[in-house]
């Protein structure tokens, strides 16, 4: 950046001077904190806690998106038939959801946050849930909460156990991106780890049979269909074998990890 | 101790060569540009490097006598580090997205506490903002401090109006408050500094200040950290966002042989700032991702030695950003 100075005796010249350095970014961020200011309509005062906050929305922000995609699938009527509670109650489940994920597994998502894809490693144990999960569920699903552990536990029940594997319990691309390669993006994104890196299955439950061919061409086999209870709609869970290529060197990517790995067995609706 | 973090020209490269410390208990550090303590937010920290080519400038000062700034190829031929002017810059930033919202700092007062006590920042601000096409600077310089008013510090004088120019051209509406800090009380420069921020922040209306320099955490005494820091609580207390730099020396100091990060960069009351250097064209068009400037200069990081780290609730892992397009 240019700035100007015009110092009598100044042994560097004067005039246009380029500058670096963090200096130049604090007056740069100074500003920009200035501008933060007036659209607040106040001062904002210590950042700090707003800056991490702002960082957490974001995972709010994924959780909406899922609550878009998601809010009028079949398996979310039937949790929620109510469409008003539905609108307000999903985004806070899948924000659990993506905080889970980031906790324990990987989220993956697009530079404009309109898709999510959270991978959670499962250990030949089979899924566990976290130790709070109950009553932030209670809290946030209300009423509805009933429904939501029949959920989890229908999912569970069917549940592949036995082997390790790392199960997608979310594939959300926002209805306006939809039908754009972006699922297929960040399928191949972490099927490049689980390849290259881990050589493990992965695991889904799709929502619906359209997106089964979608999980079809990146490897996935169907394994029959099971129902929600009370006459509630299918899941159609996809398996995909492990399927082990040799790493190029030097492979960029995440590394979700392969340690022994706490986790929950909800899966949410419309993988 | 005190030191300026932004420097000028040829003296954007590294004052000493890197040494690695000893490895010490700790073992993992921190990312270059995160700090242990306190919010961290990397903007352009070389967006232009050593080399600089000064235009020429009458030593009448008369502005009509002053060219324009120099191209970015010339820029980067001579130095081979961008060096961005106004349209790259806000266009990189997106920042006339928000200036057509009208969101441009107006109402609000960005504070620059600097101790370079420079005479002459209303003109050369009026010559940068008139070749970056800005509104006219609101400055007001509040002299601040006992000792008299002495020989200029070109080095000094030139990070104040650099710093000046530097708040302005991002929030161009806020109004700007230079407080000239003259130690004279007997303290450390960094001590009457900090105290003129938390007086000035008690008694004048400011939103924002911005402090470019710090000292290593190694040179503050046990015992006298409560005492120096009550000027950033009585910012804090008065609603002004502190930011600071975190230094340029990745995680040692110059002429320092351990391994220190930069204080009141690191305190949590404080906003600290990294730096990346930027790659966009000369019409703004980013070519690449912003890289941690690694050459020239390493922004500051480490972990603080005198604060803990922030609770981890508070900090989420970050999201892996897959690019579709």
């Amino acid at each position: 950046m240019w700035v100007y100075a015009q110092i009598p005796d100044d042994l560097q010249a004067t005039g246009w001077f380029s500058v670096c350095g963090t200096s130049l970014a604090a007056p740069m961020f100074a500003g920009i904190a200035a501008l933060a200011d007036q659209q607040a309509g106040h001062s904002l005062g210590l950042l700090n806690p707003l800056l991490y906050r702002l960082h957490g929305a974001g995972d709010g922000a994924l959780s909406q998106v899922i609550a878009d995609a998601f809010g009028d699938l079949p398996q979310s009527q039937w949790l929620i038939p109510d469409p008003a509670a539905r609108r307000e109650i999903l985004p806070g489940y899948f924000r659990i959801l993506v905080e889970h994920a980031l906790a324990t597994g990987t989220v993956h998502t697009t530079a404009d946050r309109s898709a999510a894809a959270l991978w959670i490693p499962i250990s030949a144990d089979g899924p566990t849930q976290p130790d709070d999960y109950a009553a932030r569920l209670a809290e946030v699903t209300g009423p509805w909460a009933s429904r939501f552990t029949a959920f989890d536990a229908t999912l569970e029940r069917n549940h592949p156990a036995s082997f390790a594997h790392h199960h997608l319990a979310i594939l959300a691309v926002h209805p306006t991106r939809q039908g754009q390669g972006t699922g297929s993006a960040l399928l191949r994104a972490y099927h490049q780890v689980l390849d290259q890196g881990l050589n493990l299955p992965a695991y889904l439950e799709a929502a619906h049979w359209r997106t089964r061919q979608l999980y079809r061409r990146h490897g996935y086999l169907p394994s029959g269909l099971f129902y929600l209870p009370d006459g509630g709609p299918p899941f159609f869970p996809m398996a995909r074998p492990a399927q082990h290529r040799p790493a190029p060197a030097d492979l960029p990517g995440p590394d979700p990890g392969t340690g022994a790995v706490r986790h929950r067995a909800t899966a949410a609706p419309g993988t | 101790m005190r030191q300026q973090f932004s420097v000028t020209g040829p003296a954007c490269r590294p004052q000493r060569s890197f040494r690695p410390a000893r490895r010490g208990r700790r073992r993992s550090w921190w990312p270059a540009g995160v700090l242990a303590t306190a919010g961290v937010v990397g903007v352009a920290a070389c967006a232009g490097g050593g080399g600089s080519s000064p235009a020429a400038a009458g030593d009448s000062g008369s502005p009509a006598t002053v060219t324009a700034p120099p191209q970015l190829e010339a820029c980067v031929a001579g130095s081979r580090v961008p060096c961005y002017g106004q349209d790259p810059l806000h266009k990189v930033y997106d920042l006339g997205a928000l200036y057509a919202r009208g969101i441009t700092g107006a109402g609000t007062t960005v504070a620059v506490v600097d101790d370079g006590a420079n005479p002459w920042a209303r003109r050369d601000l009026a010559i940068f903002d008139r070749f970056f096409r800005l509104p006219p600077a609101q400055l007001r310089v509040l002299p601040w401090g006992q000792g008299a008013p002495g020989r200029v510090d070109p080095a000094a004088a030139r990070e104040d109006i650099g710093d000046l120019e530097l708040a302005h051209f991002i929030a161009p509406r806020a109004r700007l408050l230079y407080v000239q800090v003259r130690p004279g009380q007997g303290l450390a420069p960094v001590a009457e500094a900090v105290a003129a921020l938390g007086a000035v922040a008690a008694r004048q209306h400011i939103s924002v200040a911005s402090l470019s320099w710090g000292i290593p955490e190694t040179a503050i005494a046990r015992g006298k950290l409560a005492a120096l820091r009550a000027g950033l609580a009585s910012a804090a207390r008065h609603h002004v966002s502190v930011i600071a730099a975190t230094g340029d020396s990745g995680p040692t100091w110059p002429g320092l042989g351990h391994r220190t990060v930069a204080w009141p960069a690191s305190d949590p009351l404080v906003t600290a700032v990294g730096g990346v250097v930027v790659h966009a064209s000369a019409s703004g068009r980013r070519l690449r991702p912003d890289t941690v400037a690694g050459g020239l200069n390493a922004t500051g990081a480490g972990l603080s030695a005198l604060f803990p780290a922030p609770p981890t609730r508070t900090v989420s892992p970050a999201w892996w950003v897959i690019t579709t397009g």
